[in-house]
């Protein structure tokens, strides 16, 4: 179900699979990309959330303090719980190299997170950490 | 799990240089940020960061407003001007081996005669020249050697005076400088005839300053109208006369990476190869970041500029014979077949040396 909404960001939940879902879609403004990472924050503390799949295939550009705002969140969020988040990498090479620049971040927390070029390999990972 | 790899800066320079002249959104703005804080990380050692950090530094002017503020970044890479210039002087290849190719090409020449003229096109501080008076000393033939010094720069053309008057008390031939406070397209070369000796012209990295190409066939047929014995141009073999700003672009990156990677090459240490990278970003800024009519900078390849001086009958010559067997740097130098001194690094032939007669 679609749990938020804005110009450019669906986030949806999977109950079964206790999995929040975040697409993003074409130039996310500052404060549209903050909201989208503040509402996943605080439904993760909220609700039952094992896992997060961010898809940014489709996503452009992101700031560079943007980028350090959702590295920020990541301890957050697995503290709440969190036992996995995969991404699907996207296309557009600025934002790849907005989430390079996340992942050299988040790579000290040795949390469990992965990049993917499609969906289904990200879902499939995500199974393996969840079952393991 | 997949291999995560992000594009070359170069894909990502090249990207945003699509926004220009008037494109540049928010979206565009966003790019350039994530360029430029990319760019940061590493960038003393990494010339294609350091390069694309200047490239964005052009930009600015027209992206508007962002959060980049390259100036405290990089401030720390300049160095004093007078060690740049020595850096300049005595360790980087291109300027250093293609005066001394030229300056003996001059000496050849005046081992013929009693007296000669040499019109040195944008004599800046007189390097080239005194260099080649200290060179003659040996030449005992030679009784009268008249400097005209042609340059817009005051402050430039009065040292050049005052160091090359200097010298000639300690030459064993007379000195004349005359300098000629001017640009070259205002100047009557009727005045330099001479009935006297030789007259040598000489233009190191001088004719690419004149705007409009009607000026330079101007210039060029004047120079011929004297009946010069050698008419000598240092250029960089790079079309940064182009117009068009996206394949500019493109030649200067090209240009500017081959350069940067010679720089690093240098037996120098890593402050003065940063700040001799430095150095070139007023030259990159000049080509990208000005409008076509403030445009300074307007370099054009070596078969550009043998077409107009064929036009103007003037023979090419080939016979260069103090080329260095070895050069610094890993850059090759050889004649190609258009006539010029190619100086090469790997496959981009930067700067040539012409010889015509």
């Amino acid at each position: 179900m679609i749990i938020y909404q804005s110009q450019n960001v669906i986030i949806k939940y999977n109950g079964p699979d206790k999995q929040v879902i975040q697409n993003w879609y074409n130039f996310v403004s500052s404060v549209e990309f903050r909201e989208a990472i503040d509402f996943t924050v605080s439904y993760v503390k909220n609700n039952t959330v094992i896992s997060i799949l961010s898809d940014t295939l489709k996503q452009m550009a992101v700031k560079p303090e943007d980028s350090e705002y959702a590295a920020s969140a990541m301890t957050p969020l697995f503290q709440e719980g969190l036992k996995a988040m995969a991404f699907v990498i996207p296309e557009d090479i600025f934002t790849k190299i907005s989430l390079k620049k996340f992942a050299d971040l988040e790579q000290k927390n040795q949390h469990k997170v992965e990049y993917f070029h499609n969906v289904e390999e990200a879902k499939h990972w995500v199974k393996s950490v969840i079952d393991s | 799990m997949e291999t995560f790899t992000i594009p070359s800066v170069f894909e990502a320079l090249d990207s945003v240089m699509k926004y220009y002249p008037n494109n540049f959104n928010e979206k565009a703005k966003v790019e350039i940020e994530t360029l430029f804080s990319h760019c940061l990380e590493g960038l003393s050692n990494d010339s294609e960061k350091f390069l694309s950090t200047l490239f964005i530094k052009s930009l600015k002017r027209r992206v508007g407003h962002t959060s980049i503020n390259e100036h405290i970044y990089l401030k720390k890479y300049e160095l004093p001007q007078i060690h740049l210039f020595n850096i300049l002087i005595k360790e980087f290849p291109f300027v250093q081996i293609s005066q001394q190719i030229t300056n003996g090409i001059i000496i050849d020449l005046m081992k013929n005669t009693n007296e000669v003229t040499i019109i040195d096109i944008g004599i800046g501080q007189g390097t080239q020249i005194i260099n080649l008076l200290e060179s003659s000393k040996g030449l005992n033939n030679l009784k009268k050697v008249k400097i005209i010094g042609i340059e817009p720069f005051k402050d430039a053309i009065d040292k050049a005076s005052a160091d090359i008057t200097a010298l000639s008390n300690h030459l064993p031939f007379d000195v004349e400088f005359v300098g000629v406070n001017d640009f070259i397209e205002n100047v009557d070369f009727e005045q330099f005839k001479s009935d006297e000796g030789i007259i040598i012209v000489n233009a190191s990295l001088a004719l690419h300053h004149i705007q409009t190409l009607n000026q330079r066939y101007a210039v060029i047929a004047k120079v011929k109208s004297i009946n010069p014995a050698a008419f000598l141009l240092i250029e960089p073999n790079i079309d940064h006369f182009e117009p068009n700003f996206y394949k500019r672009f493109q030649n200067c990156y090209r240009h500017f990476y081959n350069i940067f990677r010679v720089v690093d090459q240098l037996n120098i240490d890593s402050s003065d190869k940063n700040g001799l990278k430095l150095f070139f970003g007023r030259e990159i800024e000049d080509i990208i970041g000005k409008s076509e009519n403030e445009r300074y900078e307007r370099h054009e390849p070596a078969y550009m500029w043998i077409e107009k001086l064929t036009v103007n009958n003037f023979k090419i010559k080939r016979n260069f014979n103090n080329v260095p067997s070895s050069s610094k740097a890993g850059i090759k130098i050889n004649i190609h077949k258009e006539g010029y001194l190619g100086f090469t690094f790997e496959t981009e032939t930067i700067l040539s040396v012409i010889y015509a007669a």
